[in-house]
């Protein structure tokens, strides 16, 4: 009995020893043990392994996302308040009243956006003294989608009408973004038709799931979770309150955090090299500067040869607006890259076929003329004259 | 007292040794009266045959697992910003084709596209043989080499088809005329899509679903990935313990592994059905049941014919502005009641669901009635739903699908009224 008696005496004292001992060396190390400090520190890290984990690519905090994007089958992806207003339209177009409005669909990417923001009310007012629509409501439906580039807006025209929509104008403001976004999509290895790849990419990607993923992942729930009860633990048994038992605790901690560490490395280094899924990429395309600028040249240029078909094919009057280029100080964002300037002049010709062909084409620099700032009010002025009401 | 302790051992040995070999026995003796008299070896295949039905992870796709599938199997669906998904196939077509309307080879040759769901796709398969060779007996085409280019897509219903036809023109294609074989899938998956609450004109919602599923990370899907992970291993380890210690060989452990090992097993697939549903269910969440409707019956079967309706008028129209001659075929369905004198057989093997039958039920006489206003529109339109009915063999091989004999009927109905198409 003795025996056991100074052996549990030696013991405490030892771990009395001990403690005080690992709390002179912290102080003499100049950085004395707090335990308030460390249980705050362990609190911490527990939260953040028990919130949701981010994945690599995710956008941070604060950082632009898409929570108001819906994926979209026929255009990519729209605005969930788009697909609400589609379907409101369509009770509006099925009123028997809705015949004596003149309806305008506005289509396009940022610079429709814009132009309905900007000059919506002015362009109706301009409309409205056409004497070929005297008396007559006017209604503008902005379906400018900030982000789209061609051929969603013709996606979106065909879309609308196969849904039952029927405008008596359409108006299609485009140019800047097919050549700056088609640009840009094919130096990452995205067809230039494609939606922007940027956007497409964070809808569809985000982090796919595969088998390795999968291990992967499951790795890292593994290291999580085992950190995890370790922190835990720590705080249920108060370890924190030893000198000596909260660095044991610490130090665990610190080799599952390096697990956890190493499993999302393998996961952000796995992301960077694996394969890109085809559905990113589109059809294969030449990135040669002149086939590209070709391709998207021909394909801005046939998506308005079907928009005006869709549209002649119902009676609804059609005018495609080559959108200006925004003016320094104009308040238009300027979008000058080498896509844009290489593809803008032939853009400028390919409307000239469109006019040859019997397509109302107007480009937004010519219509304004010399200025000196972007006027969106001009820009209204000129899509309304240049509009072929029926 | 150590003499006792050792008989109280031995004693406890032989019991237990007792009751191994009575069980054992026992167990023995009930599989013979019950007729199945135990088979170690049997036994062995049976857990087996557990192990390796919970062994294969295969049921993820995505990245390299997709790549490597375009080489082996191009019908795997996947993704596509306009169209809804794609098969791995479609783009590579799309892309050799852009590039063959390059050279002019392609001026001389009269080029035909082929547009449409599985029963186009099949056509432009089987019925392309049979349809090229009657087209070549007409003196329109002589002297010309004629290419079919099938563009038919499994699943697909419009406005799929609109969609894929503006893109493939996008692209610079230029056929010389486009054939859209439809009605099926517009009647039976609209009416499907709408039962489940998803826009009757939206694509079919499985196969969307199917496209989309697995996007976005979020981490439940996580958290259902690594419990099925953890149950897989747990069975497939717990098997192959059981294969290794050769307790297979005994009549009462082997049958005991054996049901731990099926109780692993169920857990398992309860577990995959759990991320089976929430990847189902997830896509959803993303927007894809498309605008509001109203489900009444008539207002969805109105809504499905004025889509196809339009959708024929948007593709005629941009086939007419490039001067490409347009045929829009409505197909025929087994379920469209008077259209065939049915075989027993066809009545076996043309079950669908209920929403499927009403649809065509409703929709195929208001599509025949459409169709009537596109022909007065002066769209090329070919009634097909009666190129069955004086044929009373066998011809479907489920509710709209038809193997050879059926294509050979359908190309012979479909080769004159193109001929019309492209002399217009």
């Amino acid at each position: 009995m003795r025996r056991i008696l100074i052996a549990l005496a030696v013991l405490v004292l030892g771990a009395l020893a001990l403690e005080l001992g690992a709390r002179l060396v912290d102080r003499a190390r100049g950085s004395p043990w707090d335990a308030e400090e460390s249980k705050a520190e362990v609190a911490s890290l527990l939260a953040a392994l028990s919130a949701p984990w981010v994945p690599p690519g995710a956008p941070p905090a604060g950082a632009e996302n898409d929570a108001d994007a819906l994926l979209q089958p026929f255009t990519g992806w729209q605005p969930a308040e788009v697909q609400a207003r589609i379907a409101d339209d369509l009770d509006a177009y099925e009123r028997p009243d809705s015949s004596a409005i003149y309806d305008v669909c506005l289509l396009g990417g940022s610079g429709a956006a814009a132009f309905a923001d900007e000059a919506g009310q002015g362009f109706l007012e301009t409309l409205a003294r056409d004497p070929r629509l005297a008396g007559r409501e006017i209604r503008l439906h902005p379906y400018g989608i900030e982000g789209t580039k061609q051929p969603q807006a013709e996606r979106l025209l065909a879309y609308l009408l196969s849904f039952g929509h029927r405008p008596d104008a359409v108006i299609e403001i485009d140019g800047l973004d097919e050549a700056g976004i088609g640009w840009s999509n094919a130096m990452q290895g995205t067809s230039p038709l494609y939606p922007s790849a940027e956007i497409w990419a964070r809808l569809t990607q985000g982090l796919r799931f595969d088998w390795e993923m999968v291990e992967l992942l499951h790795e890292l729930e593994e290291a999580r979770s085992e950190a995890k009860a370790s922190c835990e633990r720590h705080l249920r048994l108060r370890l924190w309150r030893s000198c000596v038992l909260d660095h044991a605790g610490s130090h665990l901690l610190d080799w599952q955090l390096r697990r956890v560490e190493a499993a999302e490395a393998a996961i952000g280094a796995y992301v960077a090299q694996r394969a890109r899924e085809a559905e990113l990429m589109g059809p294969r395309t030449s990135t040669q500067p002149e086939a590209l600028a070709a391709t998207i040249v021909s394909a801005w240029e046939e998506a308005s040869v079907d928009m005006h078909a869709l549209c002649e094919s119902r009676g609804i009057a059609y005018l495609h607006v080559l959108e200006p280029e925004p003016v320094e100080g104009g308040g238009g964002k300027p979008r000058s890259s080498a896509g844009v300037e290489l593809v803008r002049p032939r853009l400028r010709d390919a409307g000239e076929r469109l006019k040859a062909r019997g397509i109302a084409f107007l480009d937004g620099d010519s219509a304004l003329g010399d200025r000196s700032a972007a006027s969106a009010a001009g820009l209204a002025e000129a899509a309304a004259r240049a509009l072929p009401v029926r | 007292m150590r003499g006792r302790s050792r008989r109280v051992a031995l004693l406890v040995v032989l019991v237990l040794a007792a009751s191994a070999l009575g069980l054992e026995v026992g167990a023995r003796l009930l599989g013979r009266s019950r007729g199945r008299p135990f088979d170690a070896e049997a036994l062995r295949i049976e857990i087996v045959t557990h192990l390796g039905a919970v062994s294969p992870r295969a049921f993820i796709r995505g990245g390299h697992q997709d790549q490597a599938r375009a080489a082996t199997a191009p019908e795997s669906v996947i993704l596509s910003p306009y169209t809804a998904w794609e098969d791995l196939g479609l783009q590579a077509r799309i892309a050799s084709d852009h590039e063959y309307y390059r050279q002019s080879e392609s001026e001389s040759v009269f080029d035909i596209y082929i547009l449409g769901g599985s029963v186009a796709n099949g056509f432009g398969k089987i019925g392309a043989a049979p349809l090229l060779a009657r087209l070549r007996q007409d003196p329109f085409f002589a002297g010309r080499e004629l290419r079919l280019h099938n563009y038919g897509v499994a699943g697909f219903k419009q406005m799929q088809q609109v969609m894929l036809l503006g893109y493939l023109f996008d692209w610079s294609h230029r056929p010389d005329a486009v054939i859209e074989i439809d009605g099926f899938n517009e009647a039976a998956i609209g009416a499907g899509n709408a039962r489940i609450g998803v826009h009757p004109t939206y694509p079919s919602i499985s196969h969307w679903a199917r496209a989309a599923y697995g996007l976005r990370t979020d981490f439940e899907l996580v958290r259902i990935l690594h419990e099925l992970r953890v149950k897989q291993d747990r069975a497939t380890a717990f098997g192959s313990r059981l294969l290794d210690s050769g307790l297979w060989r005994s009549a009462f452990l082997g049958q005991v592994g054996k049901a731990i090992l099926v109780r692993l097993r169920r857990a398992y697939v309860e577990q995959f059905f759990v991320y089976q549903s929430y990847v189902a269910d997830h896509p959803m969440d993303l927007g894809s049941k498309g605008p509001r409707f109203d489900d009444d019956a008539e207002a969805v079967t109105e809504a499905v014919v004025t889509n196809w309706e339009e959708s024929s008028v948007s593709m005629h129209a941009m086939c007419a502005a490039r001067g490409i001659a347009y045929l829009h075929v409505l197909q025929p369905a087994l379920h469209d009641e008077g259209s065939k004198p049915l075989t027993a057989k066809e009545i076996e093997t043309g079950g669908a669901g209920p929403a499927w039958v009403d649809g065509i039920h409703r929709a195929y006489p208001l599509l025949r009635e459409a169709g009537r206003r596109l022909s007065a529109r002066g769209i090329d339109f070919l009634d097909a739903t009666g190129v069955f009915k004086d044929h009373p063999e066998d011809v479907y091989a489920d509710a709209c699908h038809f193997e050879q004999h059926g294509n050979d009927l359908f190309a012979a109905w479909i080769a004159p009224a193109l001929v019309a198409a492209a002399r217009h």
